[in-house]
C-alpha cells in the first residue's frame, strides 16, 4: 500500500511509475466527471475553451448523491468507466494524468491511455458511503446545471485505488 | 372483498425506499462477510473490507450504500378478491419522490429517454400482478444501472439442452465483468415470452440468497452458481473470492417453439425489501 500526494510533483511521478495491481492511497484533489460532463468537455475543447484547467489532474467518474446537512458530500462511489471510453482522446488533449472508475476499458481507450501516460485506476464500486468519508472538501467547479453530473473538485485523504492500466 | 388504500401502499413504498438504500440486506451482509475468508491479496482484502465497512457507515450516517440509488421498481402482487382504492400510480410516485428527497438520494430518473431531460426522482416502474394468494405483497427494488446495463435476454431453441440454459446465464455473468460490481446476485427468468422472462428475472433478484432456496429449479440454480464461480471475476473484478453470491430462478409456461431465458444481474448490494399487507 503506497500513499500518493497528488499535489506534489513526486506524487505525480509515483503515480506514473506505479505498477498494475498496486494498491494506492490518494491524497489531494480529484475532479468528478461522468457522461454529460465528458460530452460538454469535448464541445468546449473543440471551441478551445475548457471550463477548468485539468492539466496534471486526476478525473473521477462519479456522480455523488446530495450532501445531507453537516456532511461534506453524499455517497460517492465510482461509476462504470467503459461509458467514457469514447472520450479517451479528450482526456489526452486535456492533459490529465489519471482516471478513476470501475470495470474494464476498451482496447482502443487503453492504447490511448498508455500512449499519453494516463493511468487508469479502479476504486471499490458500491462503497459510496465508505468513500464519502475519505472526501474532506467538495465543491462544484464546472457545469453546475448538470446537477449530480456537474464537475466537482473533491479533496480526498487516503482514497483507495488499484492500478489497472 | 378486501380493500387496500393506495395511500397505505404508497406509505409502505416510502419506508422501503429509504430502508433498502441505506441498510444492506442481512443475507447479503453475511455472504460478503464469509467471502473475506476467500481473498488473499492486499488489494482484494482492502476492497472487500471497504464493502463491509460501507454497510456499517451507511447504517450509522444514513448515507445511501451507493451513489447510484437506482430506478425504483415496485411489484404489487395483488391478493385474490382484493381491490386498491385511489390513485395508485400518483400516490406511489409521490411517495418515491418524497422518500428520495427526504433521504438525500440521487435523482437518476430521466423522464424522456431520447431527449435526456434533466434527472428527477420519479416516476417508478410499477408492476401490478394479480395473484391467487390471500395477501397482497409489495416488493421494492432500487435498481442500479451498472448491473442493469449488463442484463440480457436469450431466446433459446425449444430443443436446447439443460447445459445451454446454464451456459446462456453464465456467459451473461461473464460479460457483465467488473463494472457491474461483482460478486453478483443473479435473477433468472425461464419461459413465458421475451418480456415475461425478463420481468421474472428481475423478480427473481428479490428473493433471499441464504436459508432454504426460494426459487424454482434448485439444481439448475446451483449448477449456474458453481460454473459462474469458476469464471474467476471475483470481488470487484480483482480475480479473487466469489463472482456470484446467489442465483434464483423463476419460471412461466412458454410456447412449443421457444425457450426464453432472461438474466438480470444484481450488484453485491442488490437493494430490495418487501412487505405483506
Amino acid at each position: 500500500m503506497r500513499r500518493i500526494d497528488l499535489r506534489s510533483p513526486e506524487g505525480i511521478k509515483a503515480l506514473r511509475s506505479a505498477r498494475k495491481g498496486d494498491l494506492l492511497l490518494l491524497d489531494g484533489p480529484l475532479y468528478t466527471a461522468r457522461d454529460q460532463a465528458h460530452r460538454r468537455l469535448r464541445e468546449d475543447l473543440s471551441r478551445g475553451e475548457p471550463p477548468i484547467d485539468l492539466r496534471g489532474k486526476v478525473i473521477y467518474y462519479c456522480g455523488p448523491t446530495p450532501a445531507p446537512e453537516g456532511m461534506v458530500v453524499g455517497s460517492c462511489g465510482p461509476t462504470s468507466s467503459y461509458r467514457m471510453d469514447k472520450y479517451a482522446d479528450v482526456m489526452e488533449k486535456l492533459g490529465v494524468v489519471g482516471l478513476i472508475g470501475k470495470g474494464e476499458r476498451s482496447p482502443s481507450a487503453g492504447r490511448t491511455f498508455k500512449k499519453a501516460g494516463i493511468r487508469y485506476l479502479i476504486a471499490p464500486g458500491g462503497a459510496g458511503a465508505y468513500l464519502a468519508q475519505r472526501v474532506v472538501r467538495a465543491q462544484v467547479v464546472a457545469y453546475p446545471e448538470l446537477g449530480p453530473e456537474a464537475i466537482y473538485e473533491f479533496v480526498v485523504e487516503g482514497f483507495p485505488v488499484v492500478v489497472e492500466i | 372483498m378486501r380493500r387496500l388504500r393506495a395511500k397505505d401502499v404508497a406509505g409502505k413504498v416510502y419506508e422501503l425506499c429509504v430502508k433498502v438504500n441505506t441498510c444492506i440486506r442481512p443475507d447479503i451482509r453475511r455472504a460478503l462477510q464469509s467471502a473475506l475468508a476467500e481473498v488473499r491479496s492486499e488489494s482484494a482484502r482492502v476492497f472487500l473490507s471497504a464493502l463491509i465497512e460501507n454497510a456499517r457507515i451507511a447504517r450509522k450516517t444514513g448515507l445511501p450504500l451507493c451513489q447510484d440509488t437506482g430506478l425504483v421498481i415496485v411489484f404489487v402482487e395483488l391478493g385474490k378478491d382484493t381491490c386498491i382504492q385511489g390513485d395508485l400510480v400518483g400516490e406511489v410516485n409521490r411517495a418515491v419522490e418524497r422518500a428520495y428527497k427526504d433521504a438525500h438520494l440521487r435523482p437518476s430518473v430521466v423522464r424522456d429517454p431520447v431527449e435526456r431531460t434533466p434527472p428527477g426522482w420519479a416516476p417508478a416502474l410499477i408492476h401490478l400482478e394479480p395473484t391467487r394468494r390471500k395477501r397482497t405483497r409489495i416488493v421494492v427494488l432500487a435498481k442500479g444501472f451498472g448491473s442493469e446495463n449488463k442484463s440480457r435476454l436469450h431466446m433459446l431453441l425449444p430443443t436446447a439442452k439443460r447445459e445451454e440454459i446454464v451456459d446462456a446465464v453464465v456467459s451473461t455473468i461473464g460479460s457483465a465483468g467488473a463494472s457491474a460490481c461483482p460478486p453478483f446476485v443473479v435473477g433468472v427468468g425461464i419461459g413465458g415470452t421475451s418480456d415475461r422472462a425478463m420481468s421474472l428475472a428481475k423478480r427473481a433478484l428479490c428473493l433471499r440468497i441464504d436459508g432454504p432456496y426460494r426459487g424454482e429449479y434448485p439444481e439448475l440454480a446451483r449448477d449456474i452458481k458453481e460454473k459462474a464461480n469458476r469464471l474467476g471475476i471475483g470481488v470487484l473484478g480483482l480475480g479473487e473470492g466469489p463472482t456470484v453470491l446467489g442465483v434464483n430462478i423463476l419460471s412461466a409456461p412458454t410456447h412449443i417453439a421457444g425457450l426464453p431465458v432472461g438474466v438480470n444481474i444484481g450488484c453485491h448490494s442488490t437493494r430490495w425489501g418487501e412487505v405483506l399487507m
